[in-house]
C-alpha cells in the first residue's frame, strides 16, 4: 500500500494531535477531571502559530526556529521507514529509526541550550543525562531486531510473546522518550518551569510541540510495530491505542523521579530486562 | 565551576505564595539560599489598630485564607481574656469543631501540593476531591466554605442543630475512609518515599535550636502542641493523641499531618458527641481596661501567637501576630543546602509555608533593602 507524499505527511501529525488529545482527556478522566476536547491540541498548536514568537536577547533566533523545524522534520522522516508507508524500507533502516530519535531529541536539547537563561540550561542538562541512560536499552532493542530481521518490512507478527520483556523495558523507554512521569525531569515544572521550551513562544514553540506530539505517535506506532505488528490497519491502530492507556496509565499513576533516581532506575531496570530476553533469544 | 544563580518565585508555578528564592547551585547541588519575603504585604496589622475590636475579628479571619478561623479564635480568645469573660461551653465545642475541620482542610490541600511538587498531580486531584467534603462540613455549620466566621466575642454566631450534625457525622464517616485510604497511599507508594526520605532533614536539636513549630516540630520529635500545652478552648475535655516522628525528614513531616488528619476527625466527632444544648454565645460587658494579653492557639502549621494592647479605647493599640510559617521559614537555609535543585520544591513544602499571613513590609529605594526602626515608621506615619 503505497500512499502519496500529502498524506504520509498529515496522517501522523493528525494521530500525535489526536493521540495527545486522547491522553489528555483520559488522564483527565482518570484524575477525576473533565479535561479539554480531543482536538484540543491541534487547537493549540493552530492558535500559538498566530502569536508572535518573541526574540530572547543573546538566543539565536534563527538557530531556534531552526531546530524546531529540524525536530518535526526528523520525526516525519522516521514515518517514511514505517511498513504502512514503505518508501524508505531497505536494509539496516533501523539504524536510520534509531538515528532520526536521538536526532530530534539534540534538536530539543540545542534549543535549550541556546538560551541565556538557568532553567532552559538545566533542563537541557538533565535532559543529555536521562538521553545517556534510556538510549543504550533503545539501541539495544532497535538493533537486535535488525540483526534478526534486517528491515522493519520483514518483522514478524506478535514479536511481544516471544519478548515480552523487551516489550516492558520499551514502554518505560518511551515513557523516558515522551518526558512522561516518572522521566519527566527534563520539564519538570514545579523546579524549572518548562525546562528546555521555557523561553519559547510562538512559531518555535508551536513547532516543538508538534514534534512532541509527532514524537508521542512514532514512539507509539513503533512499539505496535515491533511487538504487535499487525497488517490491518484497525488492527494496528487498537494495538497503538492499548500501548497509548499503558503510557497514560504510568504518567497518571506515578510521580517524577529525580535526575539521579530516575538514571539509576533506568540503567538497573531496562537493561537487566533487556539481557534476560537477549540471553532467551540466543539459547 | 561556574556558579549558577536560579531564581525560585516570587512567581513560580511550583509555589503559589509569594517567596524569593535566591538558590546557588553547583551543578545540580544547593551550595548557598537566600531568601527574602515581603511581595504580599497587606498592613493587616496596621488596619486592626484603626478598627474596633468588633469589627477585627472578621478582619483576623480575612489574614488567611486557609488557617482563616484558627486567627479569628486566636484573636477572639485574646480579647476575651482581656474582657475576662467565659464562653459557653457549646460554644467551645462548635470552635473546637471549626478548628479541627479546618486542620483538616488545610492538611488535605497540603498533602495536593506535596503530591504537584514531585510531579504527582493525581495525589492532588484526589486530595482536593477529598477536601470538598470538609468545605461542604464547614458550610454546613458556618455557611461558608473558606472564611468562616463563626467567631464573635463572646461565643459563637451560629447554632449547630440536630440535622446538621447528623449530616456532619455522615460526612466525616465517609472522609475516614478517604483519609486513611491516602495514608496508606503515603505510606506505601515507593516513589513518593524515594522522593521524600531523608529529604530537608531536620532532627531534635535543630528544632529547638531554631524554635520550629507546628507539625515540622513535631516530625522531629519534638512533642509540642499548643492544644496540648495551653488547653485552651475545650482541649482539655476532649482525649487526642499528639502525633510525632523521629525523622524529621519531609517524608515524616507527611506522616505525621496525614496522621494528623485522622486524630482531627476523631477530635471533630469527640466535639460533635459532647455538644449538649445551651446557649452560644454570651453578652460581653464592654469596657476594654487598659491591659496587654497573649493568646495561643495551635494552627494547622504551628503554633499561632497574637499579642493584644489595650489603651482603653475601643480600637486596640496594638496587634502582633506572629505565624507559624514566620517561625519555621528560618529552617529554610537547614533544609535546602546540599540538596538538588530538584529536591527544593519539596522540601520547602514539607514546611508548608504560607506567606500571605506571614508577610513583613519590606522597604525597597533605589535597589537596596532598607530597615526602619520602629521611631521612623512612627514618623512616618504621621507625614
Amino acid at each position: 500500500m503505497i500512499m502519496s507524499i500529502i498524506e504520509i505527511l498529515f496522517i501522523p501529525i493528525f494521530l500525535g494531535f489526536v493521540y495527545e488529545g486522547i491522553l489528555r482527556k483520559v488522564a483527565a478522566r482518570m484524575q477525576n477531571r473533565v479535561g479539554p476536547p480531543i482536538w484540543q491540541p491541534l487547537l493549540d498548536f493552530i492558535k500559538l502559530l498566530s502569536k508572535e514568537s518573541f526574540e530572547v536577547i543573546g538566543s539565536h533566533h534563527f538557530l531556534i526556529s531552526f531546530l524546531s523545524i529540524l525536530a518535526v522534520a526528523s520525526l516525519l522522516v522516521i514515518v517514511f521507514t514505517f511498513p504502512f508507508v514503505s518508501l524508505l524500507n531497505f536494509r539496516w533502516d533501523f539504524i536510520l529509526v534509531i538515528y532520526l530519535l536521538v536526532f530530534s531529541t539534540a534538536c530539543f536539547i540545542l534549543a535549550g541550550f541556546s538560551f541565556p537563561s538557568p532553567y532552559p540550561l538545566i533542563g537541557s542538562t538533565r535532559e543529555i543525562t536521562l538521553l545517556l541512560a534510556y538510549e543504550l536499552p533503545l539501541i539495544i532493542i532497535l538493533l537486535f531486531f535488525g540483526m534478526s530481521y534486517y528491515s522493519l518490512l520483514l518483522l514478524p507478527e506478535n514479536l511481544i510473546v516471544s519478548f515480552p520483556l523487551f516489550f516492558t523495558a520499551f514502554l518505560l523507554i518511551t515513557q523516558a522518550k515522551l518526558g512522561y512521569q516518572p522521566f519527566n525531569i527534563g520539564e519538570a515544572e514545579q523546579e524549572i518551569v518548562a525546562g528546555y521550551l521555557t523561553e519559547c513562544s510562538g512559531f518555535e514553540l508551536a513547532m516543538f510541540n508538534l514534534a512532541k506530539s509527532l514524537r508521542m505517535f512514532i514512539m507509539i506506532s513503533l512499539a505496535s510495530i515491533l511487538f504487535f505488528n499487525f497488517k490491518n490497519i484497525v488492527a494496528f491502530v487498537l494495538s497503538s491505542l492499548i500501548i497509548l492507556f499503558f503510557v497514560i496509565l504510568l504518567r497518571v499513576t506515578l510521580a517524577r523521579f529525580r535526575i539521579d533516581q530516575g538514571f539509576k532506575f533506568l540503567w538497573l531496570v531496562s537493561i537487566p530486562l533487556i539481557l534476560i530476553d537477549l540471553i532467551r533469544a540466543m539459547l | 565551576m561556574h556558579k549558577l544563580m536560579v531564581p525560585f518565585g516570587p512567581a513560580h508555578p511550583a509555589l503559589p505564595e509569594p517567596v524569593y528564592l535566591k538558590l546557588f547551585l553547583d551543578g545540580e547541588e544547593i551550595e548557598d539560599v537566600d531568601f527574602s519575603v515581603g511581595y504580599n504585604h497587606k498592613g493587616i496589622e496596621k488596619a486592626l489598630e484603626e478598627t474596633d475590636y468588633f469589627k477585627n475579628v472578621f478582619l483576623s479571619g480575612r489574614i488567611c485564607g486557609i488557617c482563616s478561623s484558627a486567627h479569628s479564635t486566636c484573636y477572639t480568645l485574646g480579647v476575651e481574656k482581656l474582657l475576662n469573660i467565659e464562653i459557653p461551653d457549646k460554644a467551645k465545642f462548635i470552635r473546637v469543631i471549626v478548628s479541627e475541620l479546618e486542620r483538616l482542610h488545610s492538611h488535605l490541600l497540603w498533602l495536593g501540593l506535596l503530591g504537584h511538587e514531585m510531579g504527582f498531580d493525581t495525589l492532588f486531584m484526589l486530595a482536593f476531591r477529598e477536601r470538598e467534603y470538609v468545605l461542604e462540613s464547614l458550610e454546613l455549620i458556618t455557611g461558608k466554605r473558606v472564611v468562616h466566621d463563626i467567631n464573635m466575642i463572646g461565643g459563637v454566631r451560629r447554632d449547630l442543630s440536630h440535622e446538621i450534625m447528623v449530616k456532619l457525622v455522615k460526612n466525616l464517616e465517609i472522609l475516614e475512609g478517604k483519609v486513611e485510604y491516602l495514608r496508606k497511599l503515603v505510606r506505601k507508594d515507593s516513589l513518593i518515599r524515594r522522593r521524600t526520605l531523608r529529604i530537608g532533614k531536620l532532627d531534635k536539636r535543630d528544632v529547638e535550636e531554631l524554635c520550629l513549630v507546628g507539625p515540622v516540630a513535631r516530625a522531629s520529635g519534638v512533642l509540642y502542641d499548643i492544644r496540648r500545652a495551653d488547653k485552651y478552648l475545650a482541649y482539655d475535655d476532649l482525649n487526642f493523641k499528639i502525633v510525632t516522628q523521629k525523622k524529621g525528614d519531609a517524608s515524616a513531616r507527611t506522616l505525621v499531618r496525614v496522621r494528623e488528619m485522622l486524630e482531627s476527625l476523631r477530635l471533630a466527632r469527640l466535639a460533635i458527641a459532647f455538644i449538649e444544648p445551651g446557649p452560644i454565645k454570651v453578652k460581653p460587658f464592654l469596657i476594654f481596661p487598659e491591659k496587654e494579653v497573649i493568646s495561643r492557639v495551635e494552627a494547622p502549621r504551628g503554633e499561632l501567637i497574637y499579642y493584644i494592647r489595650s489603651n482603653g479605647t475601643d480600637k486596640p493599640a496594638r496587634v502582633k501576630i506572629r505565624t507559624p510559617t514566620y517561625a519555621n521559614l528560618i529552617s529554610l537555609k537547614k533544609i535546602l543546602v546540599g540538596h538538588t535543585l530538584a529536591d527544593v520544591p519539596v522540601a520547602v513544602a514539607s514546611l508548608d509555608p504560607c506567606l500571605s499571613c506571614t508577610d513583613r513590609v519590606t522597604i525597597v529605594k533605589n535597589g537596596k533593602e532598607k530597615i526602619i526602626k520602629w521611631e521612623d515608621l512612627h514618623d512616618h506615619e504621621h507625614h
